[in-house]
């Protein structure tokens, strides 16, 4: 057998760990080997999901705990984040979680999760994001869906300073990063791997 | 090099320690920082700036901003020319090269000024008389002269180098302007807290501002435009954008701006654009974008040297630089006078102040106390010159000459045009305002408001008040909560000018109403003799207005004689409706970074490094790279590749990335009754841990997707699509869950990429599998059957393995998640080499399903039904669907419409072409004759030939039979076979192996 | 550029959106005439003036959108779910 090896959606760019020094004005990072789940409540039982895993069902908030964050999609739908259980055991402890009260779609390796921060990052994203990421409209935790590059990105802000986190499907994170990162040269970026 | 002859020897906002070098055609001249192209030519005495579009007449600048309709250059060189740039727009820095253009051989001779000779043929509308017949000439003659005769600059040949981008903007209040009113507004609604854009399309702010001498809140203007300007910069809510101009007013509020974020430096930007094109969201727009000075219509007003007074008082006061030596001046409104006691101060002759007013009031008695000469009730007569201005002939308003007035410069005043073009472009309609002989703005019907010049308010206390009211009203409507206590900036009052109207100073020469795009005032007469009364069809026939300045400068002296022709007043013509863009707008900036590789984004899949190792050539299938066919060295062909990779499948076993598949799971107690209203078949009773081909409909019947769908639990299935149409499917469901049987419970979600995929097919996939897995799964026929289903583990991964063919072959489809793709596919691979494996691209895949008669993107057009395929006995009578309805109509259940068939050759060395048609008769092949056309084609190892899908009619009866296959674009004529589909294994023995 | 708002994610975009045209005829059951059917995949009104219409957020959270929007001036009165009943205006402005 040939030597087993797995990737992950930009592992091929041969990142490394950051210093957490750079003077850059954008920052970016990916962050392999997150697990994620997509979680479907069956009709009427919205309430029931979110009151099992501690989650609001309110669209446009992320509702961050010890072990995930949670991103609304749509009525009834989120999107689970976990520092660990890419293997499939997020997505089943999930399942277990929520009981009959609905589904989860094992989502580990379908997406990319991209980190920008830096004193420029809002110049960055405001070239192809066409939402108001102004921090009146969107406070930390703000989440939302759109489409970037041509691309749909699901974004989350994580802190004030501001960071984002974006999150696109495997498929397209060799192009969106190619994008990404061209679009912040002009700021000088720094790249790197979480 | 020259000196700069025409430069001041004080003043102006330029920095004299910075001199700058440039070239203006291949002629070396020098400026200073703080120029813009057009006053450091005029600096360096040059007035000659270009040539008129129609009549290649000689023509100088007129303005001094982004209305100037002549002074139009090629900027840069080579990759980075750029054609009809305005020299007032172009700010100067080292290194500038310009070039004027439409003129052969150069500038001050130009060859096809002999237009001028036969002007009276190139009057209004002559596109349309002259050149109409016979209209065959159209294309070969007559539009290759005009092209090369009425034309403006030349675009670059080579691709744009520079890069461009976008951005996006949101705020509470966007200021359009930055001028007295604009400066005021952004000011009260900045101070409110509310978030504030303030865009100036000039380098600086202050607008007007600057050409004027009044005192602001006790401080002079310009010391008062800095103190505001700090103020802006200092407020954090509030964000200046100078160098931008805002082009067009859309829908929702949302406007549209371009950035000149590095023209005014040196190529190249390293990794900055060089302009950015803004779509700037507001909640409240305060439109301040001031009024358009414009010229008056006489006798060869458009000589090099005739500019407008408040151009000549720019170039003094903004540049330090004298537009001639002897500046004479026309007006019928006050405001020529500034620029009389401004050049008076600067020590440039003023030989004379014609004002078409009988008592033009108080300013009179300034100017001659100035001893500078004033004539009432005098209007020009005619400029006269060669290539430039020597003399000014005044006349009365009875047309009774006066004198000849020696000037190498006339300052002309017209009377301002407030400007219109955003509101307009909202759909304002503007209204004509006699007092100041101008168009303003109409009740607005979107969240904006105007102040200042651009609704007819000239004083600057006026403009202040007015701007600082429309930034409160419009922060207030935006929702913030505004100080009541806040004061306008003040200035002192001003006396309202008069103004008389002078559409047409009487003359029988040519008269420029349009400069750049030399429309006379004898056109609109003409073209209202021809019928043209509305104002629409006059500026089409005339093409007044409609050049790249969008008739700043020309549309209410155009109207107004058209008004005049009419015997009508001007209220009654009205004006037309503007349209974006204000300004012109390069292609590049629309573009953005959406070129090259970005144009669309590219999709990749997990073995997609693996494909590239082995050599393959790609082929986009919508976003997705895939392999086409993989060559084994540099001489083996496309053709010879596929050949071979086909044959070896059926031979020994093949490997195929097939991850692009679209992928669905679907969840819920209503999943299997979802599906079943999906699909034409029935997936309700499918057991667990089995696929089933499945086909849907549109609702007009139509056939609109297949693929394997697998039920890997009651209530969760594993549903497949096209790879085009994947996106597609999603979007039906969502509208199907969303909009039609809400009440199902049923939930969905993309797997695409969570899964990739790889085929394993031919003789040995099963050895070649088991020794890839370490037998980790067991894929005999007693436990995985045809079209069974196994989830097993693999390196701690969960893996699928589906027992689906399309090849025909004894075949297998893995499935695990992405990051362990490319594992598996070199797991495969390296298993595969004891077997003679082989991987294949897309084009050995539909070598392969043709021979097997599977239908795929081809035959699946959007046009076929599912008995067109041969496929109708998969249309379920037990339960309804989709599309089941409409696929009972008459037309479409038709014995007789084109029906699936497979196509040989006769003689087998002929190939077949996808989209020939079939006929009887080659000697009749029309498209009334044509009984149905070639699908798919492929030259087929295993049937030793091509071999063809069609779409015949009748076809299913006619098998044996021989027909035609034309193609008429390479002139084919191949006879052909009526065949079965299903050329290779019809019984299907093979993929039970 | 529309600006529509999505129940869900709020205002955005209408490059995000793809129109799905008609939100006034509605499917009609299985049961129903050819005839019935025939009418709800090809017939439609094209109003000048108010008219309700499908976006699909696609970009955003794939929910369907009704909008009532006017075909004229391209103004947004309103927009719901496709279980809300949206009415239209009762005065058609003039453009
Ligand atoms: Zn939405």
């Amino acid at each position: 057998m040939a030597e087993f090896n797995i990737v992950t959606p930009l592992s091929h760019l041969g990142l490394v760990a950051g210093k957490g020094t750079s003077s850059a004005g954008v920052l970016l990072a990916d962050r392999p080997g997150l697990a994620i789940a997509q979680v479907f409540a069956k009709k009427g039982k919205t309430a029931a999901v979110a009151k099992k895993l501690g989650i609001s069902a309110e669209p446009c908030v992320a509702t961050s705990h010890e072990n995930y964050t949670a991103l609304p999609l749509s009525p009834g739908q989120w999107m689970l984040f976990a520092t660990t259980g890419a293997d499939g055991s997020f997505q089943r402890l999930l399942e277990k979680q929520i009981g009959k009260n609905g589904y989860v779609s094992e989502q580990s390796h379908s997406r990319a999760a991209i980190r920008i921060s830096g004193a420029k990052v809002l110049d960055v994203l405001s070239k192809e994001c066409r939402l108001d990421l102004h921090s009146s409209v969107a406070d930390v935790g703000f989440c939302a869906q759109t489409t970037m590059s041509g691309v749909g990105v699901l974004m989350h802000k994580i802190d004030d300073s501001p960071t984002f986190d974006l999150v696109v499907f495997a498929g397209f994170a060799d192009s969106f990063w190619h994008w990404i990162t061209q679009a912040s040269a002009e700021y000088g970026v720094e790249l790197s791997r979480d | 090099m020259s000196s700069q002859s025409n430069r001041l020897t004080k003043g102006g906002h330029i920095n004299r320690a910075n001199p700058l070098t440039f070239s203006f055609d291949n002629k070396i001249y020098q400026g200073f920082e703080g120029d813009t192209l057009a006053s450091a030519l005029l600096a360096n005495g040059v007035r000659l700036m270009g040539r008129s579009f129609k009549y290649h007449r000689a023509r100088g600048v007129l303005t001094a901003g982004s209305e100037e309709p002549n002074a139009l250059v090629e900027l840069r060189q080579g990759a980075r020319r750029e054609p009809n740039t305005r020299a007032t727009m172009i700010e100067l820095f080292d290194g500038l090269a310009a070039t004027s253009q439409n003129r052969f051989p150069s500038l001050s001779f130009d060859f096809m000024s002999v237009n001028q000779l036969f002007g009276r043929f190139l009057v209004a509308g002559f596109y349309y008389k002259t050149f109409m017949w016979p209209s065959s000439f159209w294309e070969s003659f007559y539009e290759k002269i005009i092209r090369r005769s009425a034309g403006l600059g030349r675009a670059a040949v080579e691709s744009d180098p520079d890069q461009y981008d976008h951005s996006h903007g949101h705020c509470d209040v966007l200021v359009v302007g930055a001028g007295p009113a604009g400066l005021a507004a952004a000011l009260s609604a900045g101070r409110s807290g509310a978030r504030v854009i303030l865009v100036e399309e000039n380098p600086w702010l202050g607008g007007a501002l600057n050409l004027q001498n009044d005192r602001i809140d006790d401080m002079p203007a310009t010391q008062w435009i800095e103190a505001v300007s700090k103020e802006l910069n200092a407020l954090e809510n509030v964000r200046v954008m100078s160098r931008t101009v805002l082009f067009g007013y859309y829908d929702g509020n949302v406007m549209g701006a371009l950035e000149r974020v590095n023209d005014h430096v040196a190529p190249p930007y390293s990794d900055q654009p060089r302009q950015r094109l803004w779509t700037i969201r507001a909640k409240e727009i305060v439109i301040a974008a001031g009024a358009h000075e414009r010229p008056i219509v006489f006798d060869n007003n458009d000589k090099p040297g005739v500019m407008l007074s408040s151009a000549v008082r720019t170039y003094v006061d903004r540049f330090g630089v004298a537009p001639g030596k002897t500046v004479a001046i026309i007006t019928n409104n006050d405001d020529a006078y500034l620029t009389a006691f401004q050049l008076h101060a600067a020590g440039i002759e003023v030989p004379v102040i014609a004002d078409a007013r009988v008592n033009p009031g108080d300013l009179v008695e300034k100017a001659r106390e100035l001893g500078i000469r004033v004539e009432t009730d005098c209007l020009p007569h005619e400029a006269q010159g060669y290539l430039g201005v020597t003399n000014l002939l005044l006349q009365r308003s009875d047309g009774s000459l006066i004198e000849k007035i020696a000037c190498d410069c006339i300052a002309v005043s017209g009377g301002y045009s407030p400007n219109v073009h955003l509101v307009s472009q909202s759909g304002v309609r503007p209204v004509w305002d006699e007092k100041i002989l101008g168009f303003i703005p109409d009740t607005p019907i979107r969240a904006e408001r105007s102040a200042g010049a651009c609704k007819g308010t000239y004083d600057l206390a006026g403009c202040l008040g007015e701007g600082h009211e429309a930034g409160l009203a419009a922060a207030k409507a935006a929702g913030i909560a505004v100080a009541k206590s806040a004061v306008a900036p003040q200035a002192g009052p001003q006396p309202q000018s008069s103004i008389v109207a002078v559409w047409r100073s009487p003359g029988k020469g040519k008269a420029f109403v349009d400069f750049q795009n030399d429309v006379t005032a004898a056109d609109i007469d003409l073209a209202h003799r021809e019928g043209m009364v509305s104002i629409e069809h006059s500026k089409r026939y005339t093409t007044l207005g409609m050049a790249t300045d969008q008739g700043k400068t020309s549309n209410v002296n155009g109207l107004a004689l058209l008004a005049r022709a009419r015997g009508e007043d001007i209220p009654t013509v009205g004006t037309t409706r503007y349209r974006p863009p204000y300004s012109p707008v390069a292609i590049g900036a629309f573009a953005g970074h959406e070129r090259g590789v970005h144009f669309q984004p590219t999709r990749l899949t997990a073995m997609h490094r693996a494909h590239e190792r082995l050599g393959a050539v790609f082929v986009e299938v919508g976003q997705w790279l895939r392999p086409r066919y993989y060559p084994i060295n540099d001489k083996e062909t496309m053709t010879q590749a596929i050949w071979r990779e086909a044959d070896m499948v059926r031979k020994t076993v093949g490997m195929c990335d097939v991850s692009t598949l679209g992928k669905i799971e679907v969840f819920g107690p209503d999943a299997a009754e979802f599906l079943n209203r999906l699909y034409i078949n029935g997936f309700a009773k499918l057991p667990v841990g089995k696929a089933r081909y499945g086909l849907m409909l549109r609702e007009d019947g139509h056939v609109f997707d297949d693929g394997t769908t697998s039920r890997l639990a009651e209530d969760h299935y594993f549903m497949t699509t096209t790879t085009a149409n994947a996106a597609g499917v999603l979007s039906h469901m969502d509208y199907c869950a969303q909009v039609v049987w809400p009440e199902l419970d049923v939930a969905f979600c993309s797997a695409t990429e969570q899964w990739c995929g790889v085929a394993v097919a031919g003789p040995r996939a099963r050895d070649v599998l088991t020794a890839a897995f370490d037998g980790a799964i067991d894929m005999s026929n007693e436990v995985l059957a045809f079209m069974g289903v196994k989830e097993f583990t693999w390196n701690g991964a969960t893996a699928r393995i589906f027992r689906i063919s399309f090849s025909g072959e004894l075949a297998f489809e893995v499935n695990v998640p992405w990051g362990y793709g490319e594992a598996m596919w070199e797991s495969i691979y390296a298993a595969g080499k004891d077997f003679d494996l082989i991987p294949y691209g897309t084009e050995a895949l539909g070598v392969l399903r043709i021979e097997k008669g599977h239908v795929a993107g081809n035959e699946l057009d959007g046009r076929t039904t599912a008995q067109d395929m041969g496929l109708g006995r998969m249309m379920s009578s037990k339960k309804p669907y989709i599309g089941l309805p409409l696929s009972q109509r008459e037309g479409m259940a038709d014995e007789m419409r084109p029906r699936l068939v497979g196509l040989k050759p006769v003689d087998t060395k002929n190939r077949l072409r996808g989209g020939a048609h079939l006929v009887d008769d080659k000697n009749n092949a029309t498209h009334e004759t044509s009984l149905g056309w070639v699908t798919s084609v492929g030259d087929s190892p295993a049937i030793g030939s091509w071999i063809g899908l069609a779409y015949l009619k009748d076809g299913p009866n006619r098998h044996g039979e021989r027909i035609f296959a034309v193609y008429p674009l390479k002139d084919e004529v191949v006879e052909v076979e009526i065949c079965d589909p299903v050329f290779f294994d019809a019984k299907g023995e093979r993929l039970h192996g | 550029m529309h600006r529509i708002d999505c129940p869900w994610c709020g205002v955005r975009d209408e490059s995000e959106f793809q129109y799905q045209g008609d939100a006034t005829v509605s499917r009609p059951k299985f049961k129903a005439s050819e005839e019935a059917f025939f009418r709800y995949a090809y017939v439609r009104e094209n109003p000048r003036g108010w008219h309700t219409e499908w976006w699909h957020h696609v970009g955003g959270c794939r929910q369907w959108v009704k909008v009532v929007r006017n075909t004229l001036t391209h103004e947004i009165h309103v927009t719901g779910t496709p279980a809300d009943k949206l009415a239209h205006p009762r005065k058609v402005k003039s453009p």
